[in-house]
């Protein structure tokens, strides 16, 4: 199948826009592209997760009805699951003091990179908690504690429940693939620059006008 | 957050002179009068290579008696090695377009992460030269295109080719031989992300790839038109002249597409606002003044003066900016003729009065000089002009409303003044065009598209949201508001990071009627360093990169015809 090396700066970018063209606010598209980007770091293949993820169900429904959660069958959509985990991470309910636990998450590899995130900022290890593996969050890395042990694969549906407890000491080091670009196929491309391209508006004359230099301008 | 002890040298030990505030600083008038200064990128960068003492050499120069065919430059550091190439092409005149949505270009380049091989010539030939069609890698770190100033061009090949120097006044006049339209950094294209060799001490703060690629490029440009001049003169032929060599810099057009980074990256803006803020408290909190700092401030006027009569610019704006500089620097020069050294707290004697004083652009012009007379003092602060942006990006949502609405009172007062139902307040709205994905503006009542705006519009989102939480519960805290409007997401984000990064904003309205962009520019391409700044209209700009700087010293170079070891 035909590919394409992106950096990681495009992935961001790229799924992104996507999203703002899918639909999502600008906020939360930025957690899109965020996403993307973290998990295209890991070495997993985040463009074409989001590619699956936005022409399914659980996207369409988050996009018509974006305060609540979608029907209980769809599953909840990972990026508002992640946003809630995040933005309530330090309140009386959230990550910071409880474990929490987190049921029938569509695309659920999406949540690692809002635990990833949560590990950068408040300086902390994340355990994840898929039910036949552990993953770990630290300083912004995703990973396992051993080499031998599973990583997260290109199965959007890591695990149906998920608990995630805040560790009160680091862990061993973790095991962590890191990439610098990722090889995106050329289909996934196509689709998410599809939705992309919702977000420009048609080039005009006025469009034009004065943008730039013009042909006559050769000093 | 920068702290008075950070990267400088005999900082004063009590600093009791503050730093200028945001409101003052962050607004479009002033930040459209910006000049570079030493902590400018270019300037960092030309010290790093005289202090590391960086070698140069001239790899390769393969090209034909039409033009066409590639160069390389090597600049080699203490650790690693970078390589300039560039393939020089025969671009009809007819073809030639400093647009954006241009296909072809006089020359395309790119700068290498090492040495390069056949094998990476010969992909890079069949990709660089296509720009944003092409595919560059990883080992690549950015990627520009650049054209000639026809006239100039032709008049330099004319003169050496028939034994003569070019006319001084010309090429004063013009400033550059080529100018690049494009430079095209982290990430951009398949090139490397820049957060992945944010760690070498080389690259930073920022656009340090971009400014290397851009001083390499031009020696290209000397060597192309010695080239050019060998080939149409043969023997008669001379090298372009080491003074008419200093005059000469790389211009750049910028337009409309950078204009919004100011905006996109404002934890970034805030640490190059404060660090020049910083630098320039420090230079007014210097207790004494000595009679070589008056004689180095007499210098760098000198300097500032000559810069303001080679100012060359037609557009209105710009012509009455240059003559009120050029009478600033007259009032700084009979400030100069007094006796200063007797003045408790001289140097912020001299920076009241130039506030009372001066016009904005005299003001900021005085700044660059007060800053040039101080760099031991001031120089480490470039250390502090990076970000990592992603740090911010974590909304803490556990932040009760009544905080967040005294944030934005604080922070965003002047986003509050503004009634954003008058038409004129709304008049413009930014978009993304089709053509070439670039930012565009747009006027919001004449022209289609403001469904698809960009959300550049802070003041006005800003003020939204302050409405809306005035309106919620007040006990919730800001991740139940975001849970239940999640449309003002984005802006919650912003007021959250811009809570400790008080320069990262600018303080004014970016879709009134009455904004230039040209001045978001100007702000932008002050801390790259360029200079002569001259406005095509409200919306790009011509500048000059590197004018009067040094040239890379090659102390190795394969034969370039008619050319001279700078």
């Amino acid at each position: 199948m035909p590919s394409k090396r992106l950096s990681l700066g495009e992935v961001e970018s790229l799924s992104s826009r996507a999203a703002r063209g899918f639909g999502f606010d600008w906020g939360t598209a930025e957690e899109v592209g965020y996403s993307a980007r973290i998990l295209a770091q890991h070495g997993f293949d985040s463009a074409g997760l989001l590619t699956k993820y936005l022409m399914s169900d659980v996207a369409m429904q988050t996009i018509l009805n974006r305060t609540s959660q979608p029907a209980a069958q769809l599953g909840q959509c990972p990026f508002i699951c992640g946003i809630g985990i995040s933005d309530f991470y330090l309140t009386q309910s959230g990550l910071a003091n409880q474990p929490v636990c987190v049921n029938s998450v569509r695309f659920s590899a999406f949540l690692l990179p809002f635990l990833s995130r949560l590990s950068t900022k408040y300086d902390v290890c994340i355990k994840i908690d898929i039910g036949t593996h552990l993953f770990y969050c630290d300083q912004g890395l995703i990973g396992t504690l051993s080499e031998t042990e599973a990583r997260f694969s290109n199965d959007p549906n890591l695990a149906p429940n998920i608990v995630l407890t805040k560790e009160n000491a680091r862990v061993a080091r973790i095991t962590a693939r890191k990439i610098a670009s990722l090889n995106v196929s050329e289909k996934t491309i196509t689709m998410l620059e599809g939705w992309m391209h919702r977000t420009l508006v048609p080039a005009s004359d006025a469009s034009r006008q004065g943008a730039g230099a013009a042909g006559s301008d050769n000093l | 957050m920068i702290k008075p002890s950070d990267g400088a040298t005999n900082v004063p030990s009590n600093l009791t002179i503050e730093r200028r505030s945001p409101e003052r600083v962050m607004r479009l008038e002033r930040m459209g009068s910006a000049h570079p200064t030493r902590l400018s990128f270019l300037r960092t960068l030309l010290r790093r290579v005289n202090d590391e003492n960086w070698r140069f050499e001239k790899a390769a120069w393969d090209i034909n008696a039409n033009g066409v065919g590639h160069a390389v430059y090597k600049a080699i550091g203490p650790v690693r090695t970078y390589s300039l190439i560039v393939f020089a092409h025969d671009l009809p005149d007819d073809q030639r377009s400093d647009r954006v949505i241009a296909t072809a270009w006089d020359a395309t380049f790119t700068l290498f992460d090492g040495e390069p091989t056949k094998k990476d010539i010969d992909r890079l030939a069949e990709n660089v030269p296509l720009q944003e069609a092409g595919r560059i890698d990883q080992t690549e770190l950015c990627m520009g295109r650049a054209n000639r100033s026809v006239r100039l061009f032709d008049h330099a090949i004319d003169h050496l080719s028939r034994g003569l120097q070019p006319d001084i006044r010309e090429l004063e006049s013009v400033g550059y031989l080529m100018r690049t339209t494009a430079v095209y950094g982290s990430g951009k294209f398949g090139a490397v992300d820049f957060s992945l060799i944010t760690s070498r001490p080389e690259l930073r703060p920022c656009f340090q790839v971009e400014m290397l690629a851009v001083w390499l490029f031009r020696s290209f440009t000397v060597d192309i038109i010695n080239h050019m001049a060998r080939i149409s003169g043969g023997d008669k032929m001379v090298p372009l002249g080491a003074q008419e060599m200093n005059a000469l810099g790389v211009g750049n057009s910028t337009g409309l597409g950078m204009a919004p980074f100011l905006v996109r990256h404002p934890m970034l803006i805030n640490n190059w606002l404060l660090a020049r803020e910083e630098a320039l408290v420090r230079v007014r909190n210097r207790p004494n003044l000595t009679l070589q700092d008056h004689s180095n401030l007499k210098d760098e006027l000198k300097r500032a003066q000559r810069n303001a009569r080679n100012w060359i610019s037609e557009h209105p704006i710009q012509l009455q900016k240059i003559a009120d500089l050029q009478t600033d620097l007259g009032k700084v020069e009979a400030l100069l003729c007094q006796d200063l050294i007797q003045n408790a707290q001289p140097w912020n004697h001299v920076w009241i009065w130039a506030e009372t004083n001066l016009t904005l652009e005299g003001q900021e012009a005085f700044l660059a000089i007060l800053l040039e007379c101080n760099g031991p003092l001031v120089d480490g602060l470039a250390d502090c002009m990076d970000a990592n942006e992603h740090l911010g990006t974590v909304i803490d949502g556990s932040i009760p409303l009544f905080k967040i609405i005294h944030m934005i009172e604080h922070q965003y007062a002047w986003a509050l003044n503004v009634d954003y139902n008058l038409n004129a307040a709304s008049a413009r709205f930014w978009y993304v065009s089709e053509e070439k994905l670039e930012p565009r503006l747009g006027e919001r009542f004449e022209e289609p598209g403001q469904e698809l705006e960009l959300p550049l519009d802070i003041g006005r989102m800003v003020a939204l949201f302050y409405s809306a939480l005035c309106e919620f519960d007040p006990a919730a805290v800001l991740a139940d508001f975001l849970r239940s409007q999640p449309t003002h997401r984005y802006i919650a984000r912003r007021v959250l990071m811009m809570n400790n990064h008080p320069y990262g904003e600018v303080q004014d309205n970016l879709i009134d009627q009455s904004m230039m962009p040209i001045d978001l520019l100007r702000c932008k391409l002050s801390f790259f360093g360029a200079t002569h700044f001259d406005p095509r209209s409200d919306r790009w700009v011509r500048i000059s990169l590197f004018k009067g700087q040094d040239y890379p010293n090659f102390d190795h170079q394969v034969t370039v015809s008619g050319s001279h070891n700078a």
